[in-house]
């Protein structure tokens, strides 16, 4: 019972029922909330979740990851707008449809097949800063084609009056309505999120997991961490494409927009301001960003740099995001003995500073305790602390050279 | 070099008849060569219990798969719940990996590479930093795990090593200085300068 009420899933769809009543509202204005807003958190909610399937499980820092987002949209507003172009004389004509279920199924093959493509290409060559400049820089490829490419996209002003799908057994322009719009949002942001949520506690996502935490090891456990970190790649990719097919029909226009820097950035902040390591963390992320987008861009047109002062100060104090700052509270609240057993970062590496202050100052009194007894010689005298000593210094070369090797052996 | 680390600069590594010189590490770790590290190698952030199941979850089938069938995840639980109560931790299951004593953290070590029941077990140094007693509990469980399997062991405490090898290599500066059973190295006049020095 209590697993069930502590269940992310069941907050998740509490916080769907509540979120239209409340969101964009203000307690000091008195302003009352609106459907929009929260469709808005939802979809990108989406997006940031698929996003921290990469930073929170594999530990990846995407920079591009709205380029999915991008191609999602793109490829349902063409799908359904139509469009005529004409490549090295080759001429290709779509009248448009309105099936939103191939519009869906369409966005999630083209952006299967780049995520595939990119995920082979750049997943096993790069890691930490090169992978996530490298993605930040195919994401800059796509706005640019999207920006420049004006017979099929429309260049800047992007693709507009796209309507609104609509669903069997229901009368035309019942999607029309922000409320009915954002049910069926919820419905389908719900399912994507149940699977994401299967994937990350599947034996699939406890690998993701390892990975994170020790390359080296899962690769000697007989793990194929490169294959893995490509499989990754794509789902992660697969759910900002649903997103951007939500999002072609919610706004019912697209723009290059979606596949720039400060969409892919949003989503780092969004996943950072929520906690990567919870599964609700990156939602409640997006909740929050629009709230505060919504309410400061009332009072002041400098709001983003307000969201960045609100970043920072949270980011300095709870590193892991809100979630994992009410799990740390709840940590200190629980009994001693169930404390012991919290898995928490925040306590942990509290510990491991004083391990580390500890070690130093042991190596401190070691000098101390040389200097009084006549240095080094005393040390050398004693036949098995030297052993143990030669031992020390000879394992951190092997150790040393296993580092190498291994770095030579996989280049990360 | 066997466990697959690092390339050989010449010569060719066979396992069982197969050639297995250009194999990756997890290649090598699927055909049954399991290796410990000499530095503590395990996932710091997850609990004892999910570090064995994912040890065990390598070698099993349909690893990849998000549709783990039940039976398959009962078999893997089950092997995770041996291995556990092999090395001892079964108390601690629920402990975060990172949070353990170095001689338990040691004893995981090889609780992850017995996990897979691999026919070749590579143990780089397992009893480095161990008290006495760990090290005492540690070899005996090497000793309980040796009959059904090819253990290589490299170590440094001798004692240890005549106690429970049938057959010791000796290596000085990167080249085999004598190999054969224990009380032939014992003997080994060589052995004993390369160790002991001229005067011993």
């Amino acid at each position: 019972m209590r697993r069930i009420l502590t269940h992310p899933l069941l907050w998740t769809a509490v916080v769907f029922v509540i979120l239209p009543q409340v969101a964009g509202a203000n307690p000091f204005t008195g302003q009352s909330g609106f459907v929009d807003i929260a469709t808005t958190m939802l979809i990108f909610g989406l997006l940031a979740g698929g996003f921290n399937l990469l930073l929170g499980h594999v530990g990846e820092l995407s920079f591009g990851h709205a380029m999915f987002f991008a191609i999602g949209a793109y490829t349902t507003a063409l799908y359904v707008k139509g469009f005529s172009i004409n490549v090295f004389g080759l001429s290709w004509n779509h009248d448009g449809a309105t099936n939103m279920w191939i519009a869906l199924l369409l966005s999630l093959i083209f952006v299967l097949a780049w995520s595939v493509l990119l995920g082979r290409l750049i997943v096993p060559r790069s890691s930490g800063v090169y992978y996530s400049m490298i993605t930040l820089a195919f994401a800059q490829v796509i706005y640019f084609i999207a920006f420049t490419w004006s017979d099929l996209t429309h260049g800047e002003d992007g693709l507009q009056g796209i309507p609104r799908p609509v669903l069997p057994g229901l009368p035309p322009g019942y999607l029309g309505d922000s409320f009915h719009f954002y049910a069926f949002a919820a419905l389908v942001v719900f399912l994507c999120l149940v699977l994401l949520y299967w994937i990350t506690v599947s034996p699939f996502g406890t690998v993701l997991h390892a990975i994170r935490e020790n390359k080296v090891r899962a690769r000697f456990l007989g793990y194929d961490v490169n294959k893995y970190r490509v499989n990754a790649f794509v789902l992660s990719a697969l759910f900002p494409a649903v997103a951007g097919w939500l999002w072609t029909y919610y706004q019912q226009s697209i723009n290059p927009d979606a596949s720039s820097v400060s969409y892919s950035g949003n989503l780092v902040m969004m996943s950072l301001l929520g906690g990567v390591q919870s599964f609700f963390g990156p939602i409640l992320g997006s909740i929050v960003y629009w709230e505060l987008q919504n309410n400061i861009s009332q009072v002041t047109k400098y709001w983003e740099a307000w969201i960045g002062v609100v970043f920072v100060v949270f980011v300095l104090a709870s590193p892991r995001g809100s979630t994992a700052c009410a799990a740390s509270s709840r940590a200190a609240r629980a009994p001693r003995s169930k404390r012991a057993n919290s898995c928490r970062r925040s306590t942990t590496s509290v510990r491991a500073r004083s391990c580390h202050d500890l070690r130093l100052q042991d190596r401190g009194a070691h000098q101390t305790f040389l200097r009084l007894h006549g240095g080094e010689r005393r040390l050398d005298r004693d036949p098995r602390r030297r052993r143990a000593h030669d031992h020390r210094s000879e394992r951190r070369r092997e150790d040393d050279v296993l580092q190498l090797a291994q770095r030579r052996a996989a280049p990360e | 070099m066997l466990s697959g680390a690092l390339p050989p600069s010449e010569g060719r590594i066979f396992f069982r008849d197969r050639d297995v010189t250009t194999l990756e590490p997890y290649q090598r770790a699927r055909l049954g060569i399991a290796r410990s590290f000499q530095i503590t190698n395990i996932f710091g952030r997850l609990s004892v219990a999910e570090n064995v199941r994912l040890a065990v979850q390598a070698v099993s089938d349909g690893k990849a798969n998000f549709f783990l069938p039940l039976k398959n995840a009962r078999a893997v639980g089950a092997a995770t719940d041996r291995v556990l109560n092999d090395i001892g931790l079964w108390p601690a299951r629920n402990t975060r990996a990172e949070n353990l004593s170095h001689g338990d953290q040691r004893r995981l070590e090889i609780g992850l590479v017995l996990a897979s029941d691999p026919p070749v077990l590579l143990l780089d140094e397992p009893l480095a930093g161990m008290s006495p007693t760990e090290t005492h509990e540690t070899v005996a469980l090497i000793q309980r795990i040796s009959p059904d399997r090819t253990i290589m062991l490299v170590e440094h405490d001798i004692d240890v090593v005549m106690a429970i090898s049938t057959t010791i290599t000796v290596f000085q500066t990167g080249a085999v200085l004598a190999s054969g059973t224990p009380e032939e190295i014992r003997a080994d006049e060589r052995v004993q300068r390369a160790y002991l020095g001229e005067l011993a």
